[in-house]
C-alpha cells in the first residue's frame, strides 16, 4: 500500500517539475526576446539621432553654400552655423546651434538675433551637443557628441569658400 | 470493490505538458531563426550607414584639399598605399585606427584617377577585410593649383 | 469508487503555452520590421548621398571643362549652361540633378580665365505651387 502511494506521489513530483522547467524556460525565452528587441532599438535610435543630426545639417549646408553666406560663429556663448539669406531686400539669419540637449534651429531678420535668448531657436532633435570648426578656410568639421556618450564628425567642403568665425 | 486511483490525471496532464513543450519548442526554433535574420538586417544597415559617413568625410576633404592626398591623410588620419591612394582604418565598431593598423575590420580608400585637365578626380571606396565594397562614390576637386600627388 | 481527477489543472498548460508563443510572435514580428525599416533608411539615405556626389562630380567637370576651354560652351557632357554678362565678367549657370526632387545649382563668375564659385548649392526641382484657398492675414492692419 506504501509503494503504492509512494510511487503516486513521485508521478506528481515528476510531473510537476516539469512544468516548472517548462514555465522556467517559457520566461527565460520571452525575457531573451524582450531584451534583443530592446537593445536592437537603443542602438538603433541612437544611430539614427547621430546620423541624423549630422545629415541634416550637411543637407542645410548644401543647401545654402553661396559666396559669403555661410560662417561659423557663437550664439549665446555656443558654437554656431549661421547661413545668410535674402528676402525682399532684407537680410536673413538661419542659425543652428545646440542648447540645452537639443539641436535648435533659429531663423530670424540680420540683428534680431541679439535680442532673443537661447530657448527661442526651434528644437530639430534631442541630443548631447554640437559644435563648428574650420578645419580648413574651406572645409567645415561638425562635431556631434550624443546625451549617452557616442559621438560623431562630419566634414563638409564649401566650394564657395568659407567665412571667419565673428 | 476498491478501485484504485491510476493517476489518470496526472496522466492527461502529463501529455498537454508534452505537446505544450513540442508545440513551444517548434515557435522558438522559428522565432529564433525571425531573431537572427532581423538582427544581420539591421547590422547591415549600420555597417552602410557608417560607410557612407566615412566615403562622405573622405570625399570633403579631398575637396577641400584640392585633391592633395598626404594633407587628405592627415585631415583624415590615414596613410599612404602607393603614390596614388590613401587609405584610413577602422576597427568593428568604426573608431578610427592608427595609419597601418594590421588588424582592422573596414577601410575607406582614396584612389587618384589618371590625370584630366582642369580637374583632379578620385574615387572613394569603402570595404570590408574581405574586399566586398560597401559603398562608393566620384569626387573631382577644381585643380586652382598644383596638388601634391 | 475512489477516483481523483486533476480536471483543474488540464488547460493552464495549453493557455500559457498559447500566451508565450503569441509574445515570442510578436515580438519576433517587431524585430524584423523595424530593422527591415531601419534597412530602407539605410538604402535611401546611400541612394541620395551618392546621386549628390554624381552631382558634385558631373558638375566640378563641367566648370572644369568651361574654365580649361576659355570659351563659353552651351553644353558640356550633357549639362546645358547658360551665361549672363556682369560688367567684365561672366556668370555662367548650370544645374546637375542630384535626385528627382533635387537639383545641384553651379554659378560661377568667369574673369580673365579664372572661375570664382557663386553658388553651389542644392535647390528644390519640383513646381511648387501657393495653396491660397484659405484667407491669411497679410500683416496689413484692418481697416
Amino acid at each position: 500500500m506504501n509503494t503504492a502511494k509512494n510511487s503516486h506521489t513521485i508521478d506528481v513530483v515528476f510531473v510537476l517539475a516539469v512544468a516548472c522547467a517548462f514555465a522556467a524556460s517559457v520566461l527565460t525565452v520571452l525575457m531573451l526576446g524582450a531584451n534583443v528587441y530592446g537593445s536592437m532599438q537603443k542602438t538603433s535610435e541612437e544611430e539614427f539621432k547621430s546620423r541624423v543630426c549630422l545629415s541634416y545639417i550637411a543637407a542645410k549646408i548644401h543647401a545654402n553654400d553661396s559666396l559669403g553666406k555661410l560662417h561659423v560663429g557663437t550664439y549665446e556663448g555656443a558654437p554656431a552655423l549661421y547661413l545668410d539669406a535674402e528676402f525682399d531686400g532684407t537680410g536673413y539669419n538661419t542659425i543652428i546651434y545646440s542648447y540645452d540637449g537639443w539641436l535648435r534651429e533659429l531663423f530670424c531678420e540680420k540683428g534680431l538675433e541679439l535680442e532673443l535668448s537661447s530657448d527661442s531657436g526651434t528644437p530639430v532633435l534631442e541630443i548631447g551637443s554640437v559644435s563648428f570648426e574650420n578645419a580648413l578656410p574651406n572645409l567645415l568639421s561638425i562635431e556631434f557628441q550624443g546625451s549617452n556618450g557616442d559621438s560623431g564628425k562630419l566634414f563638409v567642403n564649401l566650394r564657395c569658400g568659407g567665412g571667419v568665425g565673428t | 470493490m476498491k478501485v484504485r486511483s491510476t493517476g489518470s490525471g496526472s496522466g492527461m496532464f502529463l501529455t498537454e505538458l508534452l505537446m505544450a513543450i513540442l508545440i513551444f519548442a517548434v515557435a522558438s526554433a522559428i522565432c529564433l531563426r525571425v531573431f537572427v535574420a532581423a538582427n544581420h538586417v539591421s547590422a547591415e544597415s549600420s555597417r552602410l550607414n557608417h560607410a557612407v559617413a566615412s566615403a562622405q568625410n573622405c570625399a570633403e576633404c579631398f575637396k577641400a584639399t584640392g585633391g592633395s592626398l598626404p594633407e587628405t591623410a592627415a585631415l583624415l588620419g590615414g596613410a599612404f598605399t602607393g603614390t596614388r591612394a590613401i587609405e584610413v582604418r577602422f576597427d568593428s565598431g568604426w573608431q578610427l585606427l592608427p595609419p597601418g593598423e594590421p588588424s582592422f575590420c573596414y577601410v575607406a580608400a582614396i584612389v587618384r584617377m589618371p590625370e584630366k585637365a582642369g580637374s583632379i578626380d578620385a574615387q572613394v571606396t569603402v570595404c570590408d577585410i574581405a574586399g566586398t565594397k560597401i559603398f562608393t562614390i566620384p569626387v573631382s576637386s577644381f585643380q586652382d593649383q598644383e596638388a601634391e600627388l | 469508487m475512489n477516483q481523483r481527477s486533476h480536471g483543474a489543472g488540464v488547460g493552464t498548460v495549453s493557455l500559457i503555452t498559447i500566451f508565450a508563443v503569441l509574445c515570442l510572435t510578436v515580438f519576433a514580428m517587431l524585430t524584423l520590421s523595424a530593422s527591415n525599416a531601419e534597412k530602407l533608411l539605410a538604402d535611401k539615405t546611400a541612394s541620395f548621398v551618392k546621386g549628390y556626389y554624381e552631382a558634385d562630380y558631373l558638375a566640378a567637370v563641367v566648370q572644369a571643362n568651361i574654365v580649361d576651354s576659355g570659351e563659353f560652351p552651351e553644353s558640356v557632357y550633357g549639362v546645358d549652361v547658360s551665361y549672363e554678362k556682369e560688367g567684365a565678367a561672366t556668370v555662367a549657370s548650370y544645374s546637375c540633378r542630384v535626385s528627382d526632387a533635387q537639383d545641384l545649382r553651379v554659378k560661377l563668375k568667369l574673369d580673365a580665365g579664372q572661375a570664382a564659385v557663386l553658388e553651389w548649392k542644392t535647390v528644390y526641382a519640383l513646381g511648387w505651387e501657393a495653396d491660397d484657398a484659405i484667407t491669411v492675414w497679410d500683416g496689413e492692419s484692418f481697416e
